[in-house]
């Protein structure tokens, strides 16, 4: 796989276009859904992942292979996403609904049924999170990228990474037990 | 119930994805702008890298080079010192074998065979420049002698830093200095004494040590040429061993009632302070007449304001032994 990708970024670095559509094939989605629960709408998030895309391009010729290429496009893209939100486009925080609106595709239905409840009010407190906790967990969890991976795309170190998923992990718990804790209460009414 | 921390991790990884809008795909492949390829043509090892090897050893060059131009130089100029010893050698071999050649302007009699009275005339000419020649050199000995003695005269100068009438100048105007601070610090006492006494009915002050707050610093019982007497620390320290001045007044009295009582003395400088604040400069020293002791206090009166009969100078019928401090 990886020797794979490397030889399609470096065909596309030798301007091949058909290896450029082979790594949109690849990325394009989890970009996009990086970018979609990100953003507040899916024009933004398409915009943003075509902005990502036109980076990839601009900066091909001086990925030096450091780092994976998932890494590297997820960095691009988050650096997108940052410089759009610093443009006066404040984040904002999904609803449940939102959440429950958008199935996993792979997840099986019965699962979802019953892990619903739970899930979409984990997704909620996670879009609750401070900036940088929500896209430590977007990139880690959401986006399956490795602890090395996602300190390299956020540009932190992996310790802070690890630090700030540690944060994220004791307020979700903590809001999950909130809302066990109220359920209970309302089912006890 | 809580959530296992690992449910909330297998959760979040189980995060739904957003589906990408229909055509994105598209849209991403029809904006692919890859940069123009730059190829390089092939070039030599050393076009690749053309400061390679002289980059690598230049550090190692330079001094090298440096070493083996100077050996160059250093060999070349012991060839011309050879050069040049053998050519001495040989003119100084060439100059013993032969006769002993004639200075440079010497006349030679017989060679040139001119007439006697050439040769008288030389000699005498000769004899003439060497008494010239023995003046000259007395007078350079003589300039010589006196040139040593000027510099003997400026090093002393310099060791000292003054001539003895700076010096003496100076000595001077550091007496005049310590005089007039002198006087200060007795007009300072003056007032102190004033200000005492107005807050106690207008009383002398029966010593120095009670007016601790009238008087500003202990520096100020110090005559500055009073070398060997030091000011105390502070008020707690203070005795008769850091005052200069004798104090006068401590045989009570008022102080708004006798202005020309004397009530500070200064036994180095011979200045007085008086009961209205004001000072005399050296009286005790130049006008010693012009001090009268009456009822054991010691009084300011001019030569007119003496009683008739009492001779300047000498010691008052009225006086008493020397009061303390």
């Amino acid at each position: 796989m990886d020797n794979s990708l490397d030889q399609l970024v470096e065909a596309a670095r030798a301007g091949d276009k058909t290896a450029a559509v082979g790594l949109i094939e690849l990325f394009y989605a989890r970009v996009y859904a990086f970018l979609r629960r990100l953003a507040s709408n899916e024009a933004d998030a398409a915009d943003l992942t075509q902005r990502t895309f036109s980076r990839v391009w601009q900066a091909l010729p001086s990925f030096a292979g450091r780092s994976s290429v998932a890494c590297w496009i997820h960095g691009i893209a988050y650096h997108v996403y940052v410089d759009w939100r610093r443009a006066d486009h404040p984040a904002e925080s999904r609803s449940n609904d939102w959440w429950s609106a958008c199935p996993a595709a792979d997840a099986p239905p019965d699962e979802m049924a019953a892990r619903a409840d739970l899930a979409a009010t984990l997704y909620a407190s996670v879009e609750r999170l401070e900036p940088g906790l929500r896209e430590s967990v977007h990139l880690h969890y959401y986006q399956s990228l490795t602890l090395e991976e996602t300190a390299g795309a956020m540009g932190v170190a992996v310790s802070t990474v690890k630090y700030r998923l540690r944060l994220a992990l004791d307020h979700l718990h903590k809001k999950l037990d909130a809302a066990e804790g109220g359920r209970m209460v309302r089912r006890a009414q | 119930m809580n959530t296992p921390e690992q449910e909330i991790e297998d959760t979040l990884r189980r995060a739904p994805a957003p589906k990408a809008p229909a055509g994105l795909k598209d849209r991403l492949a029809a904006q692919i702008q890859l940069a123009p390829v730059r190829t390089k043509a092939p070039a030599s090892p050393q076009a690749l890298h053309p400061r390679s090897w002289l980059g690598r050893w230049w550090p190692a060059l330079a001094p090298a080079a440096v070493s083996l131009a100077c050996a160059m130089v250093v060999t070349v100029q012991q060839t011309e010192i050879r050069d040049l010893k053998q050519t001495l050698e040989s003119l100084s071999q060439g100059a013993t074998g032969q006769a002993p050649v004639p200075a440079q302007g010497a006349v030679q009699p017989a060679a040139l065979g001119g007439p006697l009275e050439t040769q008288q005339q030389e000699i005498a000419r000769l004899q003439d420049l060497a008494r010239r020649l023995a003046g000259e050199i007395a007078q350079l000995e003589q300039l010589r002698a006196e040139n040593e003695k000027l510099r003997a005269r400026v090093a002393a100068a310099a060791a000292s830093g003054l001539t003895p009438e700076e010096e003496a100048a100076l000595a001077e105007a550091r007496e005049k200095a310590a005089l007039a601070r002198c006087c200060n610090n007795l007009k300072q006492l003056g007032i102190s004494v004033k200000v005492w006494a107005l807050d106690n009915d207008q009383l002398l002050p029966p010593d120095i040590l009670c007016m601790s707050n009238e008087i500003a610093s202990p520096i100020t019982l110090i005559c500055p040429s009073d070398t060997g007497r030091q000011a105390a620390a502070g008020w707690s320290a203070y005795n008769s061993a850091n005052c200069s001045y004798e104090y006068l007044g401590g045989s009570g009295g008022r102080s708004d009632e006798e202005p020309d009582r004397v009530l500070f003395r200064c036994p180095i400088h011979g200045s007085i302070g008086l009961a209205d604040s004001s000072v005399q400069m050296s009286v005790a020293k130049k006008h010693p007449e012009d001090l009268v002791w009456k009822d054991g206090k010691l009084y300011d009166k001019p030569h007119d304001a003496l009683p008739e009969g009492k001779v300047p100078g000498a010691p008052s019928q009225e006086s008493s032994p020397d009061p303390s401090r």
